[in-house]
């Protein structure tokens, strides 16, 4: 019996060893390696959860390099949610929220000006005693895909040159979303926060945003800014606020308590409604700018006021109606008000300065189309020169 | 026999042995401490597909995170697909679909009393769900992207406000395309073949790159929104109604059964093109812009407004098509300024109902009538066909030729 049980042993291991034989023995060239993916392989990134905190931090990430988060994160009193303490480093929030609690810092927080190039896209950071995404030490930041709500300070902070896109930010304390100079933002909204819906330095661009309930202005921009697209309501103070030479193209701005859009010198303000405004509907308080193409209505202000060497060209300037005010006011020298239909205002134009232009305008159902005081260029006013009639003047204005 | 068998253990031992003899022994300093990935790291968002339902959901995600699709979803009757109760949460399609079936009732649907805020939905299809496909309006702050819905009983896209939504496609509803409260910020998104409004916002509505076509309206937009590059075709009514305050850039509307542009009052129209529409090309109401626009070919007028609207550099040509009558420009109301329009083949070139209008500097040729104007208007002088090197001394005039 165990000789037979060792002769079938025998050849059942010759019968498994055959098809071996059959194939090449020689392993291949190189070292010996596997062919599988490892799991780091699969998500090589780093999730932030496995970081080590510190006093100040509940998550440390001091090496460039991209990292996600594998949950939600809820705050710690005295911390922050994620310190940044380096450069070059993308932050996938992966869907989750940060959420903070009271006594926490910040969401996330860069922590040093030489900390730029950084990404932090994907989910929600809510409730934080400071900022949300405290990032103004910063530049070359782009945030996208955010959504930022009720901390204790600003909903964003992003530093210089940064680019935000595609963010929504409500309900914070201070500003919305504030951004130092040479800004790119896009298709963004910020709404009820405390101070400025969007504040940003010079140089910046903002494209299809919308600001509402803010307790500052809407957008509150400095130098060298373009604003497109966008949409301005319902601010305490003004729906925009410019300083120099920027251009507004196309935007709406309705209901802003403190007024439509002020400016100071070299603004370009081209086919914007603005609507509703509780003092002026546009106020440029300095020098060197154009206003053409726009829809000026039902302010409680002048319709538009320029200061001086301003253009104010083919408006519709109409139901303007406080007492006091006019349609269109150039209230400094220098200014030239062109081809404006000017309709049912206290007075269609008030010319307060000297120098000034006005001409080929037309008025209807004001109480007066044109006041002005002596020194100033202003085209006879044809009043109802019926059907069919001619002038030589070029320049005239027209009262019908 | 059984001393070799020993032997040979022995030695393999020893070989083993020796083996590991030749590395440190000596541990790394520091606590002992994984050092490879669990599958909870790699995939850290939980599928929706494990979490429970009840009687009138399948799934149902009920804290903040982040969720996925594991797979397609196929719909249950008298259920909706997935049910978000929470706020701050994503869900990732993950390029699946959730897919309705008779009987069911909504595709993905966060109906929280109050108000959930920052829910987002990304990546995947919505289809065949008799009641709406997303229904958020009760969700402030979501966003929806990457969305392809169709098929759906009642709403396409329901959000609530200050909302965004880009990169959809949403087709053949029932009811309305997109539906949002105000702030809705959409982009890049053709919402076609819906019974009711393709695209239906409350106030400041931010609008980029939105085709809207063969819906029952194309938008219908509240108060101080913007519309740009956005399309509106082949709706059985207006291709675009816009209540006050609005700015339409280089909008398209044509093929509508309704008007191009049906816009209310402290308007801004510049640049667009409204062609072939049964109504008239664009319609205002009250203290509009209305500049640099081409209105052809369509059944009604050219340009239809009431009071106290500015209309300049417009061409109007072959309006009234059809045995219909109408205009290249037609005011109805009082105080408007109508200057350096092109009306060309219109029934009517300018049309004036109202009086105390302002009409200089326009060009009409090839209109039966010319220009049909009631008294009590200012309306510069008509020079016709002055011919070839002829000389003027009236920058007013409008002409004929």
């Amino acid at each position: 019996m165990e000789r037979t049980l060792r002769t079938l042993t025998l050849a059942a291991t010759c019968l498994a060893a055959m098809p071996a034989l059959a194939g090449p023995v020689t392993p291949p060239a190189g070292p010996v390696a596997s062919t599988m993916k490892t799991l780091d392989q699969v998500e090589a990134r780093i999730p932030v959860q496995s970081l080590q905190g510190s006093s100040t931090g509940k998550h440390m990430i001091t090496q460039p390099g991209s990292y996600y988060l594998t949950g939600n994160i809820l705050g710690e009193a005295g911390k922050s949610g994620i310190e940044i303490w380096s450069g070059d480093v993308t932050i996938d929030l992966n869907g989750f929220e940060l959420r903070g609690v009271a006594g926490a810092a910040h969401g996330i927080r860069v922590v040093h000006a030489s900390m730029t190039n950084l990404e932090i896209r994907n989910g929600t950071i809510h409730s934080w005693p400071q900022t949300c995404v405290e990032a103004g030490v910063s530049a070359n930041v782009q945030l996208r895909d955010l959504r930022v709500r009720a901390s204790g300070k600003s909903g964003i902070s992003a530093g210089w040159h940064p680019i935000v896109e595609n963010c929504q930010s409500i309900g914070n304390a201070e500003y919305g979303i504030f951004c130092n100079d040479r800004a790119t933002v896009s298709n963004c909204l910020s709404n009820g926060n405390g101070f400025d819906g969007f504040r940003s330095g010079d140089g910046s661009t903002f494209r299809n945003c919308t600001a509402s309930h803010n307790g500052h202005d809407g957008f509150d921009v400095n130098s060298a800014c373009t604003l497109s697209g966008c949409a301005s309501q319902h601010n305490t103070l003004f729906g925009m606020h410019l300083i120099d030479v920027c251009a507004v193209t196309g935007c709406t701005l309705s209901g802003n308590v403190g007024g439509g859009l002020e400016a100071q010198h070299a603004a370009t303000i081209r086919g914007c409604s603005i609507s509703g405004s509780g003092a002026r509907g546009v106020n440029i308080t300095g020098t060197g700018s154009l206003i053409s193409e726009c829809v000026v209505r039902g302010s409680t202000g002048d319709g538009i006021r320029v200061n001086t060497m301003c253009t104010v060209l083919n408006c519709t300037v109409d139901l303007n109606r406080a007492v006091g005010a006019a349609g269109i006011r150039l209230a400094g020298q220098g200014n030239r008000a062109e081809g404006n239909s000017v309709s049912n205002n206290t007075l269609g134009i008030d010319v307060d300065g000297t120098s000034n232009l006005v001409v080929r305008n037309s008025f209807t159902f004001n109480p007066g189309a044109v006041e002005a005081a002596a020194g100033n260029t202003v085209a006879q006013v044809i009043t109802t020169p019926g059907l069919g009639f001619a002038s030589t003047d070029p320049w005239a204005n027209f009262a019908h | 026999m059984k001393t070799a068998h020993t032997s040979l253990g022995l030695w393999l031992l020893l070989a083993a042995a020796a083996h590991a003899g030749a590395g440190p022994i000596t541990p790394p300093p520091g606590p002992v401490a994984p050092t490879y990935k669990t599958l909870d790291q790699v995939e850290a968002r939980r599928p929706v597909q494990s979490l429970p339902g009840d009687g009138t959901a399948l799934h149902i995600i009920s804290q903040p995170g982040s969720y996925y699709l594991a797979g397609n979803i196929t719909g249950a009757s008298g259920k909706s697909g997935v049910r978000i109760a929470a706020s701050n949460v994503t869900l990732d399609l993950n390029g699946f679909a959730v897919i309705g079936v008779p009987g069911a009732l909504t595709g993905i649907e966060c109906p929280v009393a109050g108000y959930a805020f920052n829910n987002a939905v990304f990546n995947g299809a919505v289809r065949s769900w008799p009641a709406d496909g997303i229904y958020f309006l009760e969700a402030a702050n979501s966003r929806v992207e990457g969305v392809r819905i169709s098929d759906c009983g009642q709403g396409g896209l329901i959000v609530g406000p200050h909302s965004t939504v880009a990169a959809c496609e949403i087709s053949a509803i029932g009811g309305v395309g997109v539906l949002a409260s105000h702030r809705l910020t959409i982009a890049d998104t053709t919402v076609n073949n819906c019974g009711d409004v393709g695209v239906r916002t409350g106030e400041m509505c931010s609008a980029r790159n939105v085709v809207s076509s063969y819906n029952d309206q194309g938008f219908f937009v509240g108060s101080s929104s913007t519309l740009a590059q956005c399309i509106g075709n082949h709706n059985a009514q207006a291709g675009f109604a816009v209540q006050d305050s609005c700015v339409l850039t280089a909008c398209i509307g044509s093929r509508n059964f309704g008007a191009g542009v049906d816009a209310a009052y402290g308007n801004t129209v510049t640049g667009g093109a409204f062609h072939l529409n049964n109504g008239p090309g664009i319609r205002v109401n009250s203290g509009c812009t209305v500049s640099g626009n081409t209105c052809r070919g369509n059944l009604g007028d050219g340009i239809v407004m009431h009071n106290s609207n500015h209309v300049s550099g417009n061409t109007c040509d072959g309006n009234g098509r059809d045995g219909g009558v109408a205009a290249g420009i037609h005011a109805t109301g009082q105080a408007n300024r109508i200057d350096s329009n092109a009306l060309i083949a219109n029934d009517i070139g300018l049309d004036i109902d109202g009086t105390g209008n302002f009409v200089v500097r326009n060009n009409a040729s090839f209109n039966p009538t010319r220009a049909d104007i009631v008294a009590g208007n200012t309306v510069a002088q008509w020079v016709i066909t002055p011919g070839g090197s002829f000389a003027l001394n009236d920058p007013w005039a409008n002409f004929g030729h």
